[in-house]
């Protein structure tokens, strides 16, 4: 295996270079007062050639291949220029201006722009102007901007995830299965095992709340078949550049009724060329504006260093630390006099990361991190007592006492989740038969462990009875979760007349769980006609690694109560308890699968701009609880005779009772299915008046089912006494979703001053059944817990008219159409200051609708809510 | 120049946000005239409607109107204000009278009920109510203390809760087979959004929990004036009395429930957390429970209704509850027949929300609630009548309005002297 692994790598990172007549391109940039620009990022889309500025603006690019390109000249603080450009022969002197972005330009995106990307086949990419426009505090809130999402008030007291493509049901599934990639680094969230406190984020995709908002200039989406690059993952990406370069100091407000957030951040130019970026960010929120119970608070800090290593090789490095924060938890109300329950969660977390590229092997990109976070978790909560004091960590009987009326429980989490990534990846260029080649290969290798001590119960607390896995598990026993990667691709280009096309072929190739060699083709196609009209067609395949949790959810006990003696008299009260305990396998587990497919159209013409694209997405094998049946013996215990004023002397008799207790295991039992079209539509700008408009939305289906039986007694359904329980299959459903948003945006260039309105449009949502259970059990345990399947014509028998199963056929209530109005204003000064105001539902606009199957009158709409912004430029 | 630009943008942005609340124009209140038709049940032939009290109840004040009917047994009531009333009338009947009209010779009260009667401004309306009932029993509930202890730790929760079971006849009553159950549905109009569940309960009443007094017969009398207390756990929570002034001593009650190792015998899990076993304390017999598992015998704290019968003929049947607190399990209830009750108590969640009563007018013509949200440490207790020779004789005209008293505090076999 490793001999193979280590030829690949080989392979893939001298792939075959074939010469063909190449050109350069020289020139400069400057800025509108014609100061030239330094380490301005210049680069041709689709090719790896770049170059970054030297302190004179100049710029060389070489090893072009003659064809079409689009030049795309960034650098912080300037707004970003791309520009069509034709290379038949080298070009020297081509000089570009960059404008300061500010309100007062002519052009201002505020909404998701639709990009032709690298990344992936359908990717949404979300500048800083839009990124201001919706004032952030967490990446979550910068989401709304995609097509289809709906305009929410930023909610920092509950997890955010990326919920790609989901018309509903399993969104932690889904979410699970999405890259979150920072600068070049994907997150993982793997190691986390936290399973209470205020908010359990553990077995769930990235917590999009702690990713502070105010030091990223873009966010790109990946939501169709991403780059053969991108793996562990079923579900899309997010990719997040930070900002890099120089800024001013810049200090934001933002408050809202439940939050503010306060942030300064510098990109300082040093002596010898480098920069160096530096941010602070503090965030408080309330769950609600009426309570001060709940809170979250948050610090990110982070340094970012970027050196020029070597000219020659133009080796561009960049060196991240950050430091973050967060706190999530309760505090004592001052009236509250006793504690009734204490939740919080705490994470200190440091990371480093060194990305960079440099002209070797063609272009060379490489990225390596390490992350560490201290997790802590606590949970105390009062009890009502009296009941038996349970704590054995060993299986036995035994005899114990009955706690006081009144007690606390203490459960404490301590984890400390590692993860390192790195990713080396190599592009080249070349030209065969008239087809330009583009490609990239490279190897990947992410590692998670955690080093935490795990869940430990405080010594002085009682473990409650019946309640199974409360006591002690050990985090530093996992194994370390590995997956390592090869991916290379080839992105090639070739031109017909009036048409151009663009072939990418992609293929990865991951080692999980120590024994599952995948294969993961990314294949996409698109062709533009008549520099109007463009076709695309993309179909991939990715899998994802289980988390740690659900590799190793720990044992899992079960108390039984022999004898239940309780009295007044101290002396004679006492309980007889057995405990047992499982430990629950997981070699059945693998990685899910993902599998997306989709076609498009795109229309660009005279300012109009039309994407339409159609996709059908798969997940198989998502993991998720199931129902598990374990029996066990209860001896009946017996006190013969009792001795007044002498302690009571239980012993065994011989009744003995099969008891079944059922309890919750990790599968891959999940299937979701979602079609979807998505619509993104721009209109020419009305010249006059400096108006655009943006129409975006989206139609989606998502088909799911839980391929594990529902386990149901037989008892509690007819007040039969027959001890067994039967298996049904579960109901699968279907959901549907709709949403769409007008973006009016009103700019007033010599103001400096953008006012946008969104018009929500909540067209469809409703969850229908598609499949309803058969009334009949599949298959049945019998109370000494065995597993008898049922064949498909016994079913019906009247042997087991006990375990029918009657089937709610009542249909749930789709929610009806309705509006939503959200108003946006930013307003900017010369110097560069800005104050910003949103109002979402500001027509105070909350509709009602009676739904019949939860037999509740329900409310549309999260009430008016606003938001103030303040950021100066110092 | 600029600083001022931008706070007036701030100002405007505040008035933006301020400009959406909206303003109500007052109008002149007009009155309302309710006629009410005051009728007698088919089963009653001979009693005359004449010259009884006819009393409206507002809903949301409590404030009571009463007029006496004409001989055609009409009820007038002028200018009153628009709103929402719960009109009542009773009537009570001698051992001769009931044998006259119904051939069953036994003190009983008649009572007519229509809740939520919507009056509007300027509009005339009117409504028929028909007086019906039972005769008065002679087992009765005493106390009914489901609200949970005033504990601000909540480690007493509602495991205090009990029901006081009381012998208001002259005759010795023996307490075995004695079924009490637990109504149905839950749902209760707490929540602002809640619909009532629209069962028909005029021949049955639902419950999702039964428990059984056991004994062969003659086993647990309760004599003329005395009581049983069946509570949940016969725990002193009053904990050397540290918790006395917001619970009471279950220790020496009569009945407890335990319901784990029935449960398990069933092949279900019990909550060993809830349920506790006092060795001096007898079980009452679990009779049925419609929670799958984790289950135990206890009664709703925000609002609960209770019967006990008589006659284990009871079917269990699906009804479709669309209340789906718990999804798929509670749709089962056990139907009991309305003849079979004994004696039962509709306790609401406040007083608006009589919708949601689950007991027919001819054993609880009325409903009682405990004013303020649970854990109170309050309960609901049956008034006394009169006192016949050192016994006393409790109200029962089958009316919660009127018989039963919300206390501070539970008084198991007392009476809060």
């Amino acid at each position: 295996m490793k001999r193979f692994l280590f030829i690949l790598i080989l392979v893939s990172l001298f792939p075959l270079v074939v010469c063909a007549q190449k050109y350069s391109l020289d020139g400069k940039v400057f800025d509108s007062e014609k100061k030239p620009l330094y380490y301005v990022a210049v680069n041709l889309v689709g090719t790896h050639i770049y170059d970054l500025t030297n302190e004179d603006g100049s710029f060389h690019l070489e090893g072009i291949l003659p064809g079409q390109y689009t030049l795309h000249v960034q650098i912080l603080g300037y707004q970003k220029l791309e520009k069509e450009i034709d290379i038949q022969e080298s070009i020297q002197d081509f000089n570009i201006y960059l404008k300061k972005s500010s309100l007062a330009l002519s052009e201002v995106q505020i909404t998701a722009k639709v990009s032709q990307s690298q990344e992936g086949s359908t990717t949404y990419k979300i500048d800083e102007e839009a990124i201001k426009q919706v004032q952030p505090i967490s990446v979550s809130d910068i989401l709304q901007l995609l097509p289809g999402n709906q305009v929410e008030a930023p909610d920092l007291n509950s997890m955010a995830q990326a919920d790609l493509r989901n018309a509903g049901d399993y969104s932690d599934i889904n979410a699970f299965g999405t890259a979150v990639i920072i600068d070049g680094n994907q997150i993982s969230n793997d190691g986390n095992m936290q399973t209470e406190g205020q908010t359990v984020t553990a077995n769930k995709g990235i917590d999009l709340r702690q990713i502070s908002a105010s030091n990223i200039e873009s966010v790109e989406v990946v939501s169709g078949v991403p780059s053969a690059k991108y793996g562990n993952i079923t579900s899309g990406a997010i990719l997040i550049n930070k900002k890099a370069g120089y800024t001013p100091y810049n200090l934001s407000v933002n408050t809202n009724p439940t939050s503010y957030q306060l942030g300064i951040n510098k990109g300082y130019k040093l002596k010898n060329g480098d920069f160096l970026n530096i941010n602070l960010d503090y965030t408080y929120s309330n769950s609600k504006p009426t309570s001060r119970k709940k809170y979250y608070q948050r610090i990110n800090s982070g340094l970012r260093w970027s050196k020029l290593l070597s000219k020659k090789l133009d080796w561009n490095n960049h060196f991240s630390l950050n430091y973050a924060y967060g706190f999530d938890g309760q505090r004592k109300d001052p009236d509250e006099t006793v504690v009734i329950g204490e939740f919080e969660n705490k994470n200190h977390n440091i990371s480093f990361t060194t990305n960079g590229n440099l002209k070797i092997l063609g272009t060379t990109n490489y990225s390596i991190s390490g992350n560490y976070t201290k997790q802590y978790s606590y949970k105390k909560t009062s009890e009502a007592g009296p009941i038996p004091i349970i704590e054995s960590l060993e299986e036995g009987t035994y005899v114990t006492s009955f706690s006081p009326i009144t007690f606390y429980q203490k459960t404490e989490f301590y984890g400390k989740p590692v993860n390192i990534n790195a990713t080396l990846e190599t592009n080249q260029n070349f030209s065969t038969f008239g087809i330009t080649h583009n490609t990239s290969s490279g190897f990947n290798f992410s590692f998670d462990k955690n080093y935490g001590e795990g869940r430990v119960m405080d010594e002085e607390n009682n473990a409650a009875t019946g309640m199974s896995g409360a006591r002690d598990m050990n985090f530093y026993n996992v194994p370390a979760s590995e997956v390592y990667s090869l991916f290379a691709q080839d992105n090639m280009s070739f031109k017909g007349e009036n048409s151009s096309y663009l072939f990418k072929l992609g293929m990865r190739y991951d080692y999980m769980l120590k024994k599952y060699n995948l294969w993961s083709p990314r294949i996409s196609l698109s062709g533009k006609y008549f520099k109007k009209y463009r076709l695309r067609l993309a179909y991939g395949i990715s899998y994802r690694t289980p988390s740690m949790l659900q590799l190793y959810p720990g044992p899992k006990y079960f108390d039984l109560i022999n004898l239940n003696h309780y009295s007044e008299e101290d002396i004679r009260s006492l309980a007889v308890v057995t405990t047992y305990i499982y430990q629950p396998r997981h070699e059945h587990l693998e990685p899910s699968k993902g599998t997306t497919l989709e076609g498009g159209i795109d229309f660009e013409h005279n300012g109009y701009f039309l994407r339409l694209t159609g996709f059908y997405k798969k997940l198989k094998g998502g993991i998720s609880s199931v129902d598990k049946l374990l029996t066990f013996d209860k001896v009946k215990w017996e006190v013969p005779e009792e001795i007044p004023g002498e302690k009571p002397n239980p012993v065994p008799t011989d009744q003995v009772e099969r008891v079944s207790s059922g309890f919750l295991t990790y599968q891959n039992t999940i299937e979701t299915q979602t079609q979807g079209i998505e619509l993104s539509m721009q209109f020419p700008k009305i010249k006059a008046t400096n108006t655009s408009i943006n129409l975006s939305g989206s139609y989606m289906k998502t088909h799911s089912e839980n391929e594990s039986p529902t386990l149901r007694s037989a008892a509690s359904l007819t007040g039969a006494s027959k001890n067994r329980y039967g298996l049904y299959e579960q109901t699968s459903y279907n959901n549907y979703l709709s949403r769409s948003n007008v973006t009016i945006a009103q700019h007033f260039p010599e103001l400096r001053m953008m006012i946008s309105l969104v018009t929500e449009a909540n067209l469809i949502k409703k969850r229908e059944v598609e499949h309803f259970p058969s009334e009949y059990p599949i298959a049945y345990y019998s109370i000494d817990g065995t597993y008898h399947e049922i064949p498909e014509a016994e079913r019906s028998s009247p042997e087991y008219s006990d375990l029918l199963y009657s089937i709610d056929h009542t249909k749930q209530v789709p929610e009806p159409s309705y509006f939503n109005f959200h108003i946006r204003i930013r307003k900017e000064t010369k110097q560069g200051h800005s104050f910003s105001f949103y109002a979402n539902n500001f027509l105070w606009y909350n509709p009602t609708y009676r739904d019949d199957f939860n037999n509740a009158i329900k409310e549309l709409n999260s009430r008016v809510t606003f938001g103030i912004g303040f950021n100066f430029k110092l | 120049m600029k600083k001022s630009f931008l706070f007036r943008n701030a100002i405007l942005a505040i008035f933006i946000a301020l400009g959406f609340s909206a303003c109500e124009k007052d109008d002149e209140v007009s009155l309302a005239n309710l006629d009410v038709q005051l009728e007698v049940a088919e089963s009653f032939t001979g009693l005359s409607t004449g010259e009884v009290y006819v009393y409206i109840t507002n809903t949301i004040d409590n404030g009571v109107d009463s007029a006496l009917t004409n001989a055609d047994g009409l009820a007038q009531f002028m200018n009153i204000a628009p709103g929402t009333y719960n009109v009542s009338a009773s009537m009570n009947l001698t051992e001769e009278e009931a044998g006259a009209a119904s051939g069953y010779y036994e003190e009983m009260t008649l009572n007519a009920v229509e809740n939520d009667v919507q009056l509007m401004g300027g509009i005339d309306s009117q409504v028929f109510i028909t007086l019906d009932g039972e005769p008065a029993s002679s087992l009765v509930i005493k106390e009914f203390y489901y609200n949970g202890a005033n504990d601000p730790t909540y480690s007493i929760m509602f495991k205090d809760q009990f029901v006081e079971i009381y012998n208001n006849s002259s005759e010795v009553v023996y307490a075995d087979g004695l079924y009490l159950a637990s109504l149905a549905p839950s749902r209760n109009g707490n929540d602002e959004n809640d619909v009532p569940l629209s069962l028909e309960m005029t021949e049955y009443v639902y419950a999702s929990k039964i428990l059984q007094v056991p004994g062969s017969g003659e086993e647990y009398p309760i004599q003329p004036g005395e009581s049983i207390v069946v509570c949940l756990n016969a725990v002193d929570y009053t904990n050397d009395g540290a918790n006395a002034d917001i619970t009471v001593d279950l220790s020496t009650a009569d009945f407890e429930t335990y319901a784990v190792d029935w449960l398990q015998s069933l092949g279900r899990t019990g909550s060993a957390y809830f349920d506790l076993d006092n060795v001096d304390v007898p079980n009452m017999e679990c009779v049925y429970l419609n929670i799958e598992n984790y289950g135990w015998f206890n009664f709703d704290i925000s609002s609960s209704s209770i019967v006990i019968f008589r006659n284990e003929n009871f079917e269990i049947e699906q009804v479709a509850d669309p209340s789906k607190d718990v999804p798929d399990f509670s749709d089962y209830f056990a139907k009991i027949n309305v003849n079979d009750v004994v004696d039962g108590i509709d306790m609401m969640y406040n007083a608006e929300t009589s919708a949601f009563k689950r007991l027919p007018e001819k054993i609880d013509a009325g409903f009682n609630f405990i004013e303020g949200e649970t854990y109170t440490s309050k309960s609901v207790r049956r008034k006394v009548a009169k006192e016949v020779d050192g016994r006393r004789i409790l109200l029962d005209t089958n009316n919660s309005s009127n018989d039963f008293e919300v206390i501070d505090l539970p008084t198991p076999r007392g009476f809060g002297e």
